[in-house]
């Protein structure tokens, strides 16, 4: 049920050009999920410098493992993937104070952890963040992951199912979790 | 807002895969309850409200550009992030072919080695066409491993760059090194290989030793660790130096090669285990020393703090353990803005 016109959509033709070696379209791919890939591993790492080399050691790699690396579950699919793997490495060898793969499946998470936000931001979106990150608290982070996966970068069901390990039921189970959360909210205030 | 509405409708909407009658019947359930718009606008903005706290665009040119700088790495080279665990405690590679040198230098021992320090053994131009067209890279808070078509293994340290030409392998293997690599050679008596590190050739015929060519450094220093060296400079008549497993061969920038017995040869190899070893060296040069490692940049305050002599070992130890230490040791202190760190004079 892919929309044909999707923007976030990786033709097949870049996949095929890049096993060829074409650097054009390393470059074309990078231009397109440097920020997405970059958002993503910042929610791992919650350090935007350590998130961009993150994502450009993948691309290296990406280029030099570029004949041999196994694109079954698609290629966008496999980068976001990549960075979840790269970056629960990274956080098993230096940010100890939580176990991640634990925390996905736990609350709160994002909570204790969020750095703080800038000062000059608009008034009434940090109110409308702050008053939906609060009604999404008590959710898992696994949660907020598929979300963010879903609404925000556009991934298909499957493709975050491949990404997170998890099934294509589970996607939708989270989904709907994440949308019912948002509708009692928006009962309990318009009340 | 009814309960009985197709959450699939709503989640195609926001992942843009809504068909032109999943836009209909959206517009039929936003229009029947003016908090249906509350919930898919909130929807909506969840992604941002979850993504980072720093909306700052990313700069994906530059980005872009140290990934092209990137692409020329050797495919097979397996970067070791330095923070993680580097290396095993034992940094010996399996060997499946080991064969003891011996004719090119007559030497008593098993696994004689040779290394030969040649200045400018190549032309210029015919080392570029030759050595340049392959290059493995270890950037900094790196270390690259990698295994060459001989079979020759290589780790490169931190802020380190080796290149060698597609005919390598082909009568001569030859490599150009710039930084810091521990090499364990398959020997080929007819193809030697040959080091070629900031104006010095060192050439082995199998044998493990470290060449340590830091532009910081005034000199070039080739540690064995096992066989032996022959060390000397090309256009230069003098007999060629030897230097035996456990010792230190240096070419200082005069090219006066000095050799000399190492008693602590795991001073020369610790970081290939992960380790930082600063043994008597100035402070400036420390501050190098921990910017490749660390990927910052350190800056000493004071020309004669910058002198100040400093001995250390860490091991895994991650920067700001690392700077308290040389704090306390200096009676100095430090401040990090983002990867720059500046290190002065406690007063």
């Amino acid at each position: 049920m892919i929309h044909p016109s999707k923007s976030t959509a990786i033709g097949t033709d870049l996949v095929e050009r890049l096993r060829a070696g074409d650097a054009r379209a390393l470059e074309e791919l990078f231009r397109q999920q440097y920020a997405p890939l970059c958002r993503f591993a910042e929610r791992y790492l919650r350090d935007r410098a350590a998130a961009e080399d993150l994502v450009q050691d993948l691309f290296a790699a990406l280029w030099a493992r570029r004949g041999r690396i196994d694109l079954r579950g698609g290629l966008r699919a496999y980068l976001f993937a990549s960075v979840r793997n790269r970056a629960l490495n990274v956080r098993k060898h230096h940010l100890v104070e939580s176990n991640w793969e634990r925390d996905e499946a736990a609350p709160e998470v994002r909570v204790l952890h969020r750095p703080p936000r800038r000062p000059d931001e608009l008034l009434d979106e940090r109110e409308r963040n702050a008053r939906l990150r609060a009604a999404i608290a008590h959710l898992p982070e696994r949660c907020r992951l598929v979300m963010q996966l879903r609404w925000q970068e556009q991934l298909t069901h499957s493709e975050i199912a491949n990404i997170l390990g998890i099934s294509v039921k589970g996607v939708e189970i989270q989904l709907t979790r994440g949308l019912r959360t948002l509708r009692t909210r928006v009962r309990r205030d318009a009340h | 807002m009814s309960d009985s509405f197709d959450w699939r409708i709503i989640d195609r909407h926001l992942a843009g895969e809504a068909s032109p009658d999943d836009e209909a019947a959206l517009a039929a359930w936003l229009a029947s309850d003016p908090r249906n718009a509350t919930l898919l606008n909130d929807a909506r903005a969840l992604g941002r409200a979850l993504g980072p706290s720093d909306d700052a665009p990313w700069d994906v040119d530059h980005a872009w550009s140290r990934v092209a700088a990137r692409m020329h790495e050797h495919p097979d080279g397996d970067i070791i992030p330095l923070r993680a665990r580097a290396f095993p405690r034992t940094a010996t590679f399996a060997r499946t072919q080991r064969i003891v040198a011996g004719a090119a230098v007559v030497l008593a021992a098993a696994g004689v080695v040779a290394v030969v320090l040649q200045r400018q053994a190549m032309r210029p131009a015919e080392s570029q066409r030759r050595l340049n067209r392959h290059e493995v890279v270890a950037a900094v808070a790196q270390q690259t491993r990698v295994t060459l078509d001989d079979g020759t293994q290589v780790v490169l340290n931190a802020g380190s760059r080796l290149r060698y030409g597609d005919d390598f392998g082909r009568g001569t293997r030859d490599v150009e090194l710039d930084g810091e690599g521990y090499f364990d050679v398959v020997h080929d008596e007819s193809r030697p290989f040959r080091v070629h590190a900031r104006g010095s050739v060192a050439q082995d015929v199998g044998t493990r030793f470290v060449v340590r060519a830091y532009p910081e450094q005034r000199g070039v220093d080739v540690v064995v660790t096992e066989g032996a060296v022959s060390l000397h400079r090309a256009g230069a008549s003098a007999t060629p130096a030897l230097v035996a497993a456990g010792q230190r061969g240096r070419v200082d920038s005069s090219g006066a090669i000095t050799v000399a017995a190492e008693l602590d040869l795991d001073r020369w190899t610790e970081w290939t285990r992960g380790g930082i070893v600063l043994d008597g060296m100035t402070l400036e040069d420390a501050a190098l020393e921990l910017g490749r490692r660390f990927g910052v940049r350190v800056e000493i305050r004071g020309d004669d703090f910058a002198r100040r002599r400093v001995s250390a070992r860490f091991h895994d130890e991650p920067l700001p353990r690392v700077l308290d230490a040389l704090a306390v040791a200096l009676g100095g202190t430090w401040t990090r803005d983002g990867q720059r760190i500046v290190f002065a004079r406690a007063d």
